[in-house]
């Protein structure tokens, strides 16, 4: 299996290989799940980082869906692609860790959200403020910003569709959300991304 | 049911040209930021190490863990309020008649730590009253 596909659905395109790797790996055999972390570990993280915009909090993420897989191997039948219900139990349990961090936040309010240097305000990347948007020159920056306007559900619809290459319906699938909901969220995202990119995207 | 017409545009897949351009600012910002192939063989000695954990468990462990301390949490609180309730009802003595119409009882408050008399016109062992107002 090859790790540096560029749409991160099937890391290699070669079914048959996977399917080894993946009897292998309900056998408990290390190197099959070595091979399945190595094919699938960062376009795992990158979806999940793009969901929490915390990088240690991706890394235990990450881990506890590939922990949830190799104990869940065996209810795995083959219905979807194997990537498409290790995303799914992996977004799923970003879900689950934003919403107790929500409620954590919410009934303590003892530990404040840690502004990352890179959360600027709407209003400071809004096409209006140009003057503010020219100096943030460093266009990965106002990606990540423009993307950190959106909420988690609508940054993993854009990570699915747009940078891991999964269809609407495997988005759907993978949310656990209808088709309508990931064209809806598709198509919102994308007009405000559109407006608050618009600079970089002209130059793109 | 006729759908608005900004209701219909949005089930539909945004321009394809916007969805490329965007395509490409993100997976460009993906590569850039995601994750080195030394960061991969960190996760993965991690992960390791708590794969071994999993296996070195007994079958079934999670979802024996998952279950057992919750039941066993309730069963004891069950019992312990068993007990409450059948040593508070043992404390109360027998109904004593003092007169035609009054009763009176005689029971221990673990709330107040003494003894308490109780006196009343209503007859707790018959299950009747004879109006009477102590």
């Amino acid at each position: 299996m090859n790790q540096d596909s560029a749409a991160g659905v099937q890391p290699s395109g070669d079914e048959f290989q996977e399917a080894l790797w993946l009897e292998a790996a309900r056998l408990g055999r290390d190197d099959a799940w070595a091979e399945i972390h190595r094919c699938y570990y960062k376009n795992l993280w990158s979806a999940v980082n793009r969901m929490l915009q915390d990088e240690a909090l991706t890394e235990d993420v990450v881990q506890e869906a590939f922990l949830k897989a190799y104990r869940r191997i065996s209810h795995f039948r083959g219905q979807s692609r194997f990537g498409t219900w290790l995303y799914s139990i992996a977004l799923n349990q970003a879900r689950d860790t934003l919403r107790s961090l929500k409620r954590r936040q919410k009934y303590l309010g003892l530990f404040p959200v840690q502004q990352d240097e890179d959360d600027v305000p709407l209003e400071a990347i809004d096409p209006n403020h140009a003057g503010r948007a020219a100096e943030l020159a460093d266009q990965g920056r106002l990606i990540r910003q423009a993307l950190s306007t959106l909420d988690a559900e609508h940054r993993a619809v854009v990570e699915l569709r747009l940078v891991q290459g999964f269809s609407t319906d495997e988005t759907a699938r993978i949310l656990k959300c209808k088709r309508g909901t990931v064209l809806s969220r598709l198509f919102y995202s994308c007009q405000k991304l559109k407006i608050l990119l618009q600079d970089s995207h002209e130059q793109a | 049911m006729n759908k608005p017409e900004s209701f219909k545009k949005e089930l539909q897949e945004p321009d394809p040209a916007l969805l490329a351009g965007l395509q490409d600012l993100l997976r460009h910002d993906a590569a850039a930021t995601g994750r080195s192939d030394a960061h991969q063989a960190w996760a993965w000695t991690r992960l390791q190490a708590r794969l071994q954990e999993v296996q070195m468990q007994p079958r079934g462990w999670p979802a024996l863990s998952r279950w057992f301390f919750p039941a066993a949490g309730l069963t004891l609180a069950g019992l312990a309020a068993v007990v409450f309730i059948w040593r508070d009802s043992t404390s109360l003595s027998r109904v004593q008649t003092l007169s035609p119409s009054l009763y009176a009882s005689t029971f221990y408050s673990r709330e107040a730590g003494a003894d308490v008399i109780w006196v009343t016109g209503y007859n707790y062992e018959r299950g009747d009253s004879t109006g009477a107002t102590p």
